[in-house]
């Protein structure tokens, strides 16, 4: 594996990004392992300071001027003093985090080039993920929720713990993006707040959203399209309006 | 002498950013080496990965990691428990389909395998025993509803599905409600509990408990107890009894409450505790009954504990009994949840026994994200004479809330009683975390 320059941010400098959940900036203090029982030590582990983290989660984000272990790809390439970006995956959190590396450059002058490169691979990925969720809509719709009920007949208590407890909204539509529906459809959500369905969509009575609607095999008194990924349900704004119309007639892609 | 309490927060230092609703806990400890003990909660990966990490401690409990040990995104439920040769089972529900799961011999850093998969599950709940060098592992779970086990009599070294089989205990009812416990003893006598409803949803529910003499092996798995009222298998201790299901406790869902233990040196003596209600003044309360003649008969309630989930009974070598629970008190006008270890040495026959209260926190924050918001089980676990346990409660780092004393691994200032991030600065909001606990020198 050869180190590419910043300016060499090619097709595989994108990949990484693409399969990296931790981006920073690190120099290699010393070979070893600080958890030796989770990483055995190696020719390909090293013990890396971490200077600036360039993405990552919330939990991992003032990581900076911590220290962590990094299996590389391959043996010797992580000399001490060497300074990178690093590319990796978390595999333990303990009271250090310890990582293996999908990759590494070295670490550039002026991180500008590679912080808008991760910044637009990560909108491609956001991207990629919405545009798949909107090819598989039967209908993508802007409206307000009239309504929302119970099913007619359907049991308040649910058999189980993780039943979705199905409820149904009204929508008022103002805009069709994709589809066809009446101008006002009922739509199917997961009304339960257990494990399972919590972060699927809440619809709530006068809110207003873009709505991506999906067949899901599931036929509750005759409604049969439903809210169930959190991607479905959109705010209403002029960019994430463009976004959509951008994603349901071009599909992602560089932009 | 006073028991040795060691209370520890889980998240480990280097998580410390991290604000998940960590409920719903579970933990075994390997009889092959005690020092190795593993843990599982709503915690899903704090990179935002998978697989999804188990907490892994290598030296007691005294510290812990997070690993990716399970397979997939973080489950919707879990279950782990060791059996001998260091072989950590699981049992975990994606979107209502179970996979049983092996590591053997275990590795902190190793993703477990799959044995089995089943669909139309909810609640898996494992429990595993090395018997003479085979593992006998039970997971229950309901199964389309039905109470049911799947099982095998040796299950650690064979190519999946590893000798599991599938049981359907319950004659009387086609619905029951999701907790089914079970407890192994060495000579292969193993005992299951399960409600069985009434009514569809329940309002009313025997507690039940079924029995098997060889580990499941024979034709008729766990029909050993008969009922003398119905003839049917299984012993009715409460015929009918009123049980909460999607009632709340403050912000914790409750029902389902269940749990059972079997003397490791007397595999007469049972214990099985439930919880019952709404009655007037609480909202769920825990029974304890107790058997000394293989389930046949059962004693009146020893033990009852108004307000409560959570029920986890265990029993060491010693025959100490103790259980675990979590109650909702109201402390000059606030709720707070106190988490209680009862220990007895007489089945609380006569005497209270020792109450040790582990932890003593706010209930009314954090709001909750999800339902359970501290979970639908907390976990204990009989070691030779130790017991080990974990529960999920609110994090803040305030030393008045744990009587018997905490350790924090992720930074926190007990004095601004503050979690604060990797960076020792950032101030990190307060969330549901795991404890892990033992108790030594009874």
């Amino acid at each position: 594996m050869g180190d590419p320059t910043p300016l060499e941010l090619n097709d595989r400098v994108t990949d990484w990004v693409k399969a990296a959940r931790f981006i920073f900036t690190g120099t290699v203090e010393r070979a070893g392992s600080l958890s030796p029982d989770f990483v055995p030590e190696g020719p390909n582990v090293a013990v890396v300071r971490v200077e600036r983290v360039h993405s990552s989660t919330r939990a991992l984000a003032r990581y900076a001027g911590q220290v962590a272990t990094v299996r590389s790809r391959e043996p010797g390439t992580l000399p001490v003093g060497k300074r990178v970006v690093f590319f990796a995956n978390p595999i333990l959190f303990g009271e250090t985090v310890a990582l293996d590396e999908v990759g590494h450059i070295d670490a550039p002058a002026d991180f500008v080039p590679i912080e808008g490169l991760i910044q637009r691979v990560t909108q491609d990925k956001n991207d990629d993920e919405l545009a798949a969720r909107l090819a598989n809509a039967e209908a993508v719709v802007q409206g307000s929720v009239v309504a929302v009920a119970r099913p007619p007949g359907a049991s308040p208590v649910p058999i189980s713990e993780h039943d979705p407890d199905w409820w149904i909204a009204r929508i008022r539509v103002r805009r069709w993006l994709k589809g066809d529906t009446p101008a006002e459809v009922a739509v199917r959500y997961a009304h339960s707040r257990d494990i399972r369905w919590y972060r699927s969509p809440k619809p709530e009575p006068g809110q207003e959203a873009i709505w991506l609607l999906h067949r899901d095999g599931v036929d509750v008194g005759g409604v049969v399209v439903a809210l169930v990924h959190p991607l479905d349900a959109r705010p209403i704004d002029d960019a994430e309006i463009q976004r959509i119309d951008r994603l349901l007639h071009s599909g992602p892609g560089p932009h | 002498m006073a028991p040795l309490v060691q209370v520890v927060n889980m998240i480990p230092r280097s998580a410390s950013g991290e604000t998940h609703q960590d409920s719903e806990p579970q933990l075994t400890v390997n009889p092959t080496n005690p020092l190795e003990i593993v843990g599982t909660a709503f915690t899903p990966d704090p990179s935002g990965g998978s697989p999804s990490p188990g907490y892994v401690s290598l030296d007691g409990g005294q510290t812990w990691n997070l690993s990716p040990v399970l397979p997939d995104v973080l489950a919707n439920d879990q279950s782990v428990r060791f059996g001998g040769g260091s072989t950590l089972y699981a049992a975990t529900l994606h979107a209502g389909s179970m996979t049983i799961l092996r590591s053997s011999p275990f590795r902190p850093n190793v993703v477990m395998q799959p044995l089995v998969q089943r669909p139309s599950i909810d609640q898996p709940y494992i429990f595993a025993l090395d018997v003479g060098g085979k593992d006998r592992v039970f997971t229950g779970s309901t199964d389309s509803g039905r109470a049911s086990l799947h099982h095998s009599a040796d299950a650690r070294t064979a190519n999946p599905p590893a000798g599991f089989k599938h049981a359907l205990l319950d004659p009387r009812s086609q619905n029951n409600s999701p907790s089914i416990r079970t407890a192994i003893h060495s000579d292969d006598t193993v005992y299951a509990a399960y409600f069985s409803w009434h009514q569809v949803p329940v309002t009313k529910a025997a507690v039940v408990v079924a029995r098997d003499n060889a580990s499941g092996t024979g034709g008729a798995p766990f029909t050993a107890l008969t009922d003398g009222a119905d003839g049917l298998p299984g012993i009715r201790v409460e015929k009918s009894v009123p049980i909460p299901w999607f009632d709340f406790l403050g912000q914790q869902r409750v029902g389902s409450a269940l749990s059972i233990a079997v003397d490791p040196m007397d595999s007469a003596t049972v214990y099985v505790a439930w919880g019952e209600g709404p009655k007037r003044g609480s909202v769920q309360t825990l029974r304890v009954r107790r058997s000394t003649n293989r389930g046949a008969t059962w004693s009146k309630n020893r033990l009852s504990v108004s307000n409560a989930t959570n029920p986890a009974l265990a029993i060491t070598d010693a025959g100490k009994v103790g259980l675990l629970y979590q109650r909702l008190v109201a402390n000059q006008g606030q709720p707070r949840w106190q988490t209680h270890l009862r220990i007895t040495s007489d089945g609380w026959a006569t005497k209270p026994g020792l109450d040790i209260v582990l932890a003593d926190t706010p209930e009314d924050a954090p709001t909750y994200k999800f339902d359970p918001y501290i979970g639908d089980y907390a976990d204990l676990e009989a070691v030779g004479q130790d017991f080990f346990g974990v529960f999920s409660a609110h994090n803040m780092p305030d030393p008045a809330n744990f009587p018997y004393g905490v350790v924090y691994q992720r930074n926190h200032d007990f004095g601004r009683r503050l979690l604060l991030d990797v960076d020792q600065q950032t101030i990190v909001p307060e969330s549901i975390d795991p404890f892990f606990f033992h108790l030594s020198q009874l």
